[in-house]
């Protein structure tokens, strides 16, 4: 009999996945086998540790040592150093991006320090493949506890007490959003799992059903017991393949296990899931577009009220929860509504899972208590900004939310602080920006989303951000007019006032942001045709001063165009009729005399 | 269908298992290449089967522990509180009466 | 019912519970602009004219979609609604042509009356518009997508009123459009050339296929001999068209604007209408007493045809083979009346007058040359000939009462109640009554199969049999009725189908208008018309009788057949 003394996790989630996880393990198994220790030591590929950065990731346990970006050619040394001889790789340990120190232990990273993993609290720790794993974990406790132990209306009491709200973008109360739905009288109804997240850059919904896809399983079936439903559908973009298979994997085994299916733990309460795959359009995965597309129609959304609650899939009363938001159930049943309830802030309570990225030292995902300011995001768990750049602004909130400047780093993120700081929370998108990036071309970037996204139904969206989009990159090509602000103001008031649904209505954040806290940079860019972060190609214009040339001659042989003149030892010039922006000067010179 | 009662039996069978990935109590086997030229894979083996056969709440882990290659070889027993106990030169049998000793001390997993 | 009470613009409303904002609005004589909506179809709130502000919501709503609540605060004037129309309006204007002077919705576009109802002088946004081709596969339709504003009224009327779905949005975004199936134009779809579309196309890209050129060209040309039918339906609607009240009957009028336009011979699609009636009613008796084919379904309807031949293939030898009367007319002007006249058939050119787009298609199938020339070779809607009675100078609403020529132009009630549901029906009634019970009838007026519902049934006993009719309006109607025969729910003698909503009198080519009823209204005249006829059963139509004594023969004989009758091909979709 084999006796197993060491797990060893091999990350399977998507970022892990494209960055070579597969060969890793085929390496590693191939190592244990060569040096006799195929039957002590156990490889388990296990969902997204968020690191994604520092990806592929291979924990070692018992000891629970990090080992970061590990190469299928590392395996041999991993598996001799660390697990025939017990001496921890150094070179595979990560690295506090500042202090350059090594780290061997998962919990003594920085960017794991702050963090407080509840919804993720499986995601790296089990194998997601196996229900078991997930059991083990207290996985279906939860469950087991409504539809044994509690009435309907007590579960949906303890969730309103949570205080849990929608991590999906709109922050409505959970516990509410399930009454609505109980009450609503039908015999047939339906629980949704959004799992479309269109957001792009955020990937915490991918991740959870990639690592923990029985969490939003027996969830959904919590909510089924809850509102009167025994169906329920995850809705989940075809474009997250891993997450699709592994969600059903589980399914599978929920339903060979009893977890699924008629009359659970031998209740009266029946439940299944099935999966709807959509195409990947951003506006699919607001409720009543997505409910649409269910349908078979045209993903685009339709007026409310009804509310889904009482009209949605195929008429009859749906109840729509993202997946973050379901993952947090268990928990929340398993140990108590207060317990829960003391994480976070006053209005916003438990965790919020964010998809830190841009101009970031660490990159990838993290779920911290509501309420941490955005300081400690960027700077204690992403590790500050790269190459010592000064902070400019971080959007929170995707397309839909808005850039703060750094004025506002201490804000605490929760529901209102950053609605009332002028953006919003979103689905958990973090993307930070550094002193290179120019405020007017990120609004034009993300509008340029937006618009793209469209669906086209109604015309404040559709027209509106088109005709917005082309006023921003009049701005950006150095084409802007005066009165160009006022008009982007009013179309964006029209446009978020006057559109159906909430793509529309969020469209203009960006830029109503930007213009609230870089008014200054749009001006530069109509009044005095100038790009003050150097981003807008157009209105660059290459000059060299004259008084930091020392003449050395580079500029002139790197330019492709032969654009610069000038004596060897003589300050050089710059032909601007020439001159293509292509930097190259810039680049070159030793002396930072050319500007732009 | 499942029963409460069958998805605790689950749980407590699987929770046995995976224990290595949430150690209480942890029993060092210096299995550097000192250790192991004086026979300490064939104490770490012995470890893992009678800790395995006892059902104890006890993790077997291989370290380089830094020792003295006369005092090999080495096993120390780390508690969950943090209290240690060093063990030298010792035998597979050896590491027999260990385990007997420290049985009390760590119980035994849930389910068992 | 729950009753509900609110204010709008500071004025207490009650209405009952689920009506929406709009109604509540219109009840007090408050007037929202509204574009996408459209009261018979399903409801969008897409194109966000219709906002306004609710007290307490952070967003407007849009009025068409919104249900009103008790204590609702309602207004429709405030700044920011007023902001917001006229920025959606500069919106819509600032991706469309701006070619109004010289559009064919010139003074008929909703757009335009947006515009000048809320004032706009200036469109403050400029940018990229649509370029895109023009679809004219269509012998009926036009569609002109660069002036389309994505209300999406076609869409849904071809769909749920037509139960076709020959056109649908496609793309996404700024690059929306309504298009055909795999873009390929309507000819290539399965569009049946209703009109229906055009009829709820706020502006003018959907519009019939224009064909007044061909007509004044023939007009014009010394050597041509031109004759014009005209539909039943176009007499109690073509009045709108120039201030008259809706529901006016403008039969004389009408007849002497066409001698004004210089047709040589001014004859009635009704005459033909009786024919029809002749043909199709002894084929019927003989379908009934062969007991074979039943039902018999009507077979004048060129929209209710095509929908048949691509839709339910099955049920097209149910289909009369009696052509329609505007067909029956061709293939009796250019053989009939050419001999009567002395004239070369080959120098007559035959124009009708339709309420309705689908006879453009119907006048151009192959098969429709039974006289050895094509039968009818002109038709224009009522639209049309409104606006060539409008470019000749002639001021219709003055005009005197003129008459028919005759033989043709002869007709009884029979053949005007045609142009209305359950027309064609009544008129066989009858007729089919009188000649299998071989008496007088005491009640012409079979009010049991009139009226507007989408799906009517009656039972009539003739001859000591119970006959069992039913009526349908509108092709989703006909798809509801056909499915319920094909499930074996219910079966019946004799079916009349009309394409359109109403029949005739909303067929696609008839005068735009807004008003609710205006059906119920034409429908009315025809039925003050038929009232007022001496003869109200075709087969007392004394010229039909000696077009039979001196021409065809035997209904349904030998003759009749060749020239009157027609077959059907099933027809792919797509
Ligand atoms: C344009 C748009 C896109 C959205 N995309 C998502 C999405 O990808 N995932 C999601 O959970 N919610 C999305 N939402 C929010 C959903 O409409 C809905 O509010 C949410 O799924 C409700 O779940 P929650 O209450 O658990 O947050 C989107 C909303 C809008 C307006
Ligand atoms: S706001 Fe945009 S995405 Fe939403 S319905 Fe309107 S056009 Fe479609
Ligand atoms: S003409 Fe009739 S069938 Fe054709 S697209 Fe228009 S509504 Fe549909
Ligand atoms: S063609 Fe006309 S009716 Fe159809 S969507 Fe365009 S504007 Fe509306």
């Amino acid at each position: 009999m084999s006796i197993i003394r060491s797990h060893v996790l091999v990350c399977g989630g998507t970022g892990c996945f494209s960055s070579g996880c597969k060969k890793v393990q085929a390496e590693l198994h191939a190592a244990l086998e060569r040096h006799g220790l195929a039957n002590e030591v156990r490889v388990v590929e296990s969902g997204c540790f968020g690191f994604c950065k520092m990806g592929p990731i291979v924990m070692v346990y018992p000891e629970g040592a990090f080992y970061c970006q590990v190469m299928p050619e590392d395996a041999e040394e991993l598996v001799k150093e660390h697990l025939l001889k017990g001496r921890v790789v150094e070179r595979l340990l990560y690295k506090e991006p500042v202090t350059e120190e090594s780290v061997a232990l998962f919990n003594d990273i920085g960017f794991y320090k702050k963090q407080h993993r509840v919804a993720l609290r499986n995601c790296g720790k089990i194998n997601p493949e196996s229900i078991e794993e997930y059991i083990a974990h207290d996985g279906y406790q939860a469950l087991a506890r409504a539809v044994t132990r509690m009435t309907p209306e007590e579960v949906i009491e303890e969730v309103k007490r949570s205080g849990l709200r929608g991590r999906g973008g709109g922050g409505f109360p959970v516990g509410r959003k399930w009454e609505f739905a109980r009450v609503s009288k039908d015999s047939i109804k339906y629980v949704v799992c959004n799992a479309d997240e269109g957001d792009p850059g955020a990937f915490m919904d991918r991740s959870i059903l990639e690592g923990d896809p029985h969490s939003v399983i027996e969830a959904m079936a919590i909510a089924g017991y809850a509102i009167g439903a025994s169906q329920g559908f995850v809705y989940v973009r075809a474009e997250y393949p891993i997450a699709v298979e592994r969600l059903s994997i589980a399914i599978k085994q929920a339903r060979e296990t009893g977890l699924l299916g008629k009359n659970i733990f031998g209740t009266d309460f029946s439940f299944d899931v099935g999966i709807r795959l959509g195409a990947g359009a951003f506006v699919c995965g607001e409720e009543t577009a997505l409910m649409t597309s269910i349908e078979g129609h045209r993903g685009t959304p339709r007026p409310r009220p009804p509310y889904p609650a009482v009209k949605g899939l195929w008429g009859k009363p749906t109840l729509i929860n993202n997946v973050e938001t379901l993952a947090n159930i268990p928990v929340i049943l398993l140990h108590g509504p207060d317990h829960f309830a003391s994480i976070g802030t006053e209005g916003s309570k438990g965790t919020k899972v964010f998809a830190l990225a841009g101009n970031i030292n660490n990159t990838g995902l993290v779920e911290v208590p509501m309420g941490t300011t955005l300081r400690e995001i960027v700077y204690d768990i992403g590790g500050g900004i790269p190459g010592g750049k000064a902070f400019k602004a971080c959007q929170t909130g995707g397309p839909s939310g808005g850039c703060l400047p750094a004025e506002l780093l201490d804000t605490p993120v929760d529901y209102d602080s950053l609605i009332a700081a002028g953006s919003m929370m979103g689905s958990g998108g973090l993307i930070v920006m550094d002193e290179d990036t120019c405020m007017v071309d990120v609004a034009r970037f993300f509008l340029e989303f937006t618009q793209d996204e469209s669906c086209g139904k109604c015309v404040p969206c559709r027209e509106g951000t088109k005709r917005m989009l082309e006023i921003l990159e009049r701005i950006t090509k150095g084409q802007g007019e005066e009165g160009d602000i006022q008009l982007l103001e009013e179309l964006a008031e029209v446009i978020s006032k006057a559109s159906l649904c909430g793509l529309g209505q969020t469209a203009p954040n960006p830029v109503l942001a930007t213009l609230r806290f870089f008014r200054h940079e749009y001006e530069a860019h109509i009044r005095d045709r100038r790009c003050p972060a150097g981003v807008c190609q157009a209105l660059l214009s290459y000059h060299i001063v004259a008084e930091k040339c020392k003449g050395c001659g580079l500029c002139k042989k790197v330019c492709p165009v032969e654009a610069i003149s000038g004596e060897l030892r003589q300050p050089h010039m710059i032909d601007k009729d020439k001159c293509i922006k292509c930097g190259a000067c810039v680049a070159k010179c030793p002396f930072k005399a050319i500007s732009r | 269908m499942l029963t409460v009662a069958e998805l605790n039996a689950i749980r407590d069978r699987v929770r046995k298992q995976l224990s290595i990935r949430e150690p209480h109590n942890r029993l060092i086997i210096g299995v550097g290449t000192v250790g192991i030229a004086a026979g300490a894979r064939d104490v770490m083996v012995t470890a893992m089967q009678e800790v395995n056969a006892r059902g104890l709440d006890l993790v077997v882990v291989g370290e380089d522990l830094a020792m003295p290659a006369t005092d090999m070889p080495v096993v120390k027993f780390v508690s969950a509180d943090g209290v240690e106990e060093v063990f030298t030169r010792v035998s597979a049998d050896g590491v027999h009466e260990i385990i007997a000793s420290l049985a009390a001390k760590v119980g035994t997993l849930p389910g068992v | 019912m729950e009753r509900i009470k609110l204010t709008i613009d500071g004025n207490p409303v009650e209405v009952e519970a689920g009506t929406t904002i709009l109604e509540a609005a219109q009840k007090i004589g408050v007037h929202i602009p509204t574009l996408c909506y459209h009261p018979e179809l399903r409801l969008e709130g897409a194109c966000r004219i219709c906002v306004v502000e609710v007290e307490g919501m952070r967003n407007l709503v849009a009025s068409c979609v919104y249900p009103v609540a008790n204590n609702m605060v309602v207004k429709t004037n405030s700044e920011a609604v007023r902001r917001a129309r006229r920025t959606i309006v500069e919106l819509l204007i600032a991706n469309h042509p701006q070619d109004c002077l010289v559009c064919s919705r010139h003074g008929e576009c909703e757009l335009q009356d947006l515009s000048r109802q809320l004032g706009i002088r200036k469109v403050r946004f400029s940018g990229e518009k649509r370029d895109l081709a023009l679809d004219e596969s269509s012998y009926s339709v036009v569609r002109d997508p660069n002036k389309c504003i994505l209300c999406g009224r076609c869409v849904r009327v071809c769909a749920e009123t037509q139960s076709v779905s020959a056109i649908g949005m496609a793309n996404r975004g700024s690059d929306s459009i309504v298009t055909t199936p795999f873009n390929l134009g309507l000819a290539e779809g399965p569009c049946v050339g209703c009109g229906q579309c055009i009829n709820v196309c706020p502006v003018a890209a959907l519009r019939e296929k224009d064909d007044t050129e061909r007509v004044w060209e023939a007009l014009q040309d010394s050597k041509t001999h031109v004759v014009v039918q005209v539909a039943p339906a176009v007499r109690a609607a073509l009045g709108e068209e120039f201030g008259l009240r809706a529901g006016s009957l403008v039969t004389g009028k009408l007849v002497t604007a066409l001698r004004k336009l210089g047709f040589d011979q001014v004859f009635d699609t009704q005459f033909a209408a009786d024919l029809t009636i002749m043909e199709e009613g002894h084929e019927f008796i003989s379908r009934l007493q062969k007991r074979e084919n039943l039902p018999l379904i009507t077979s004048c309807s060129p929209g209710w045809v095509s929908y048949c031949e691509r839709f339910y293939p099955d049920m097209l030898p149910h289909v009369s083979t009696c052509k329609s009367p505007q067909q029956m007319f061709g293939a009796l002007a250019k053989t009939y009346y050419a001999q009567k006249a002395g004239i070369n058939p080959a120098h007559i050119f035959s124009v009708s007058i339709m309420p309705c787009t689908a006879k453009k298609t119907e006048a151009a199938r192959a098969e429709m040359q039974a006289s050895g020339y094509r039968d009818v070779d002109a038709v224009i809607t009522t639209r049309e000939l409104a606006n060539m009675i409008r470019e000749a100078g002639i001021d219709f609403a003055n005009l005197s009462e003129g008459e028919f020529d005759l033989p043709m132009g002869m007709s009884t009630g029979a053949g005007t109640i045609f142009g209305i549901t359950g027309g064609v029906m009544e008129a066989a009634l009858r007729t089919v009554a009188e000649m299998l019970d071989g008496q007088e009838l005491p009640e012409v007026e079979f009010q049991q199969v009139r009226g507007f519902a989408g799906v009517r049934e009656a039972t009539v006993r003739i001859a000591g049999q119970d006959v069992r009719v039913a009526i349908a309006n509108g092709l989703a109607q006909a798809n509801r009725l056909l499915e319920r025969i094909k499930a074996g729910e219910a079966e019946y003698h004799f079916i009349e189908i009309m394409g359109c909503p109403g029949g005739c009198i909303g067929g696609g080519g008839q005068p735009l208008s807004k008003d609710p009823d205006i059906r119920m209204k034409r429908a009315t005249a025809l039925y003050r018309q038929d009232m007022l006829k001496k003869v109200r059963k075709s087969h007392e139509n004394p010229a039909v009788q000696e077009l039979y004594r001196s021409f065809l023969g035997e209904p349904n004989g030998e003759k009749a057949h060749q020239l009157l009758h027609t077959h059907y091909h099933a027809r792919s979709r797509y």
